[in-house]
């Protein structure tokens, strides 16, 4: 169970914070290696040849390549506490569900408000708002996703949190007054220590995403 | 024994991985055939978000996406393993069935490509992908799973017959023996197991279909 573990990082990827925050959920010590996404490290050619992306989690030096595999491989091998994923299958085909729901869905959707302009993006910033309301009927009452505590459809979602701040204004759009279930779960998860301390300044990813802009869209 | 259903569609491969899953372990279900031009309460009822099939009802309770299925059927009834015990070859099992789910994009443009119009880069982006498949995926086991059929093999079960089918609509042939040997073999060998063989859509009835499709606009919603 215990052994190296080290994470190919970097700071505002949502998908690499999934990982950060399901280590420090269960309290897991790691190194963090920042990459060069402009300038990829051997080390991360190496470790992930197909895609060649973070997050990587390297553990006894093997690799483990995309964010919500790592999650379910952290859950298991370290499954000793604070488990991600229900224990009865049902319910854990439902977290499975929907938190491919927010790759296939939300994560696009978002990416279009962003990296877009015109009709594209109108097209984009009405998906990511209907994606949202859409998981806002799977959250219902419950205070998480997960029920009443935080679990991997929550840890799954939480971490593009820290670019709604860049989707609103690149976007031109209120977040919380079309989703404001959404944002009070969001300030719920920023309560606890483990994700207040994991996601980035919401301010510092936006001066992040306008400079990314910049080599999506001429403006 | 709770009651299984699975809601399918005939010449959908993504169906096809559930029935295999399903036959694999010995789980006796109930087959519904859905018109997705056509939906059915039934079908919107147990899939609202995404309305398409396969789904699978458990003692009245469903279950969406083939993949998160597998895992599901994976679970409940563990007799025939589909998955390796170990933590970190699990999560290679999944690196590589999510590899395949990625891919969507260019067996799409596969699709679309005709003999008077080959679409050169879709024809490219597969040989390379099937090239990855067979050297890093496969390697030199006889199935993804290794002796036996796991659901990585299932999840790219598709290759050996749905696939088969595009390449002869699209007259270029990809999965071949000169550029893909041990993938062409494992492609053999996994439509040649009983199980296999005797659940596949007939595959003149599949041309038809996806002569029809190709026609329309749009494809059919499965997944």
């Amino acid at each position: 169970m215990a052994g190296e573990v080290v994470l190919l990082d970097f700071w505002s990827s949502m998908f690499a914070m999934r990982v950060r925050l399901a280590l420090a959920e269960k309290g897991i010590k790691y190194e963090s290696k920042e990459q060069d996404l402009s300038n990829k490290s051997p080390l991360l050619l190496e470790m992930n040849p197909i895609n060649k992306q973070v997050p990587v989690l390297i553990h006894n030096g093997k690799p483990v390549c995309e964010s919500l595999i790592i999650v379910q491989y952290i859950d298991e091998v370290w499954n000793d506490k604070s488990p991600l994923l229900p224990s009865d299958p049902y319910q854990r085909a439902q977290a499975r569900f929907w938190a491919d729901f927010v790759d296939k869905k939300v994560s696009v959707a978002a990416k279009n408000v962003w990296s877009t302009k015109g009709e594209e993006q109108e097209a984009g910033k009405k998906e990511f708002l209907e994606t949202l309301k859409i998981m806002e009927g799977e959250l219902g009452d419950k205070p998480y996703f997960g029920g009443e505590t935080f679990g991997y459809v929550d840890l799954s979602l939480i971490t593009f949190y820290s670019w709604f701040h860049a989707y609103e204004v690149l976007g031109n759009i209120n977040i919380e007054a079309e989703c404001p279930k959404i944002i009070a779960w969001a300030k719920r998860c920023m309560q606890k220590e483990a994700v207040a301390k994991t996601l980035p300044d919401q301010k510092k990813v936006y001066e992040f995403v306008v400079q990314l802009r910049k080599m999506f869209v001429s403006e | 024994m709770e009651e299984v259903q699975l809601l399918g569609f005939w010449p959908s491969p993504y169906s096809y991985r559930v029935i295999w899953a399903l036959k694999l372990k010995g789980v006796k279900y109930e087959y519904i055939e859905e018109d997705l031009r056509n939906k059915s309460d039934r079908l919107l009822q147990y899939n609202p978000v995404h309305k398409k099939i396969p789904v699978l009802v458990h003692g009245g309770k469903p279950i969406a996406e083939s993949l998160v299925i597998l895992e599901y059927i994976e679970e409940t009834w563990p007799q025939n393993p589909l998955l390796p015990k170990d933590s970190y070859e699990r999560a290679l099992a999944r690196f590589w069935i999510k590899f395949g789910a990625d891919k969507g994009p260019i067996f799409s443009a596969f699709f679309r490509s005709t003999k008077e119009e080959l679409d050169q880069n879709a024809i490219k982006e597969i040989a390379e992908y099937l090239k990855i498949l067979e050297e890093q995926a496969l390697g030199d086991k006889k199935f993804f799973g290794g002796d036996n059929i796991g659901l990585v093999d299932i999840a790219y079960g598709w290759l050996c017959h749905w696939f088969i089918g595009m390449e002869e609509m699209g007259g270029v042939k990809l999965l071949v023996p000169s550029t893909v040997p041990r993938l062409h073999a494992w492609a053999e060998n996994f439509k040649q197991l009983p199980i296999i063989q005797e659940n596949l859509p007939d595959y003149t009835k599949l041309l038809a279909h996806f002569k029809s499709l190709r026609e329309k606009t749009t494809g059919y919603d499965a997944r």
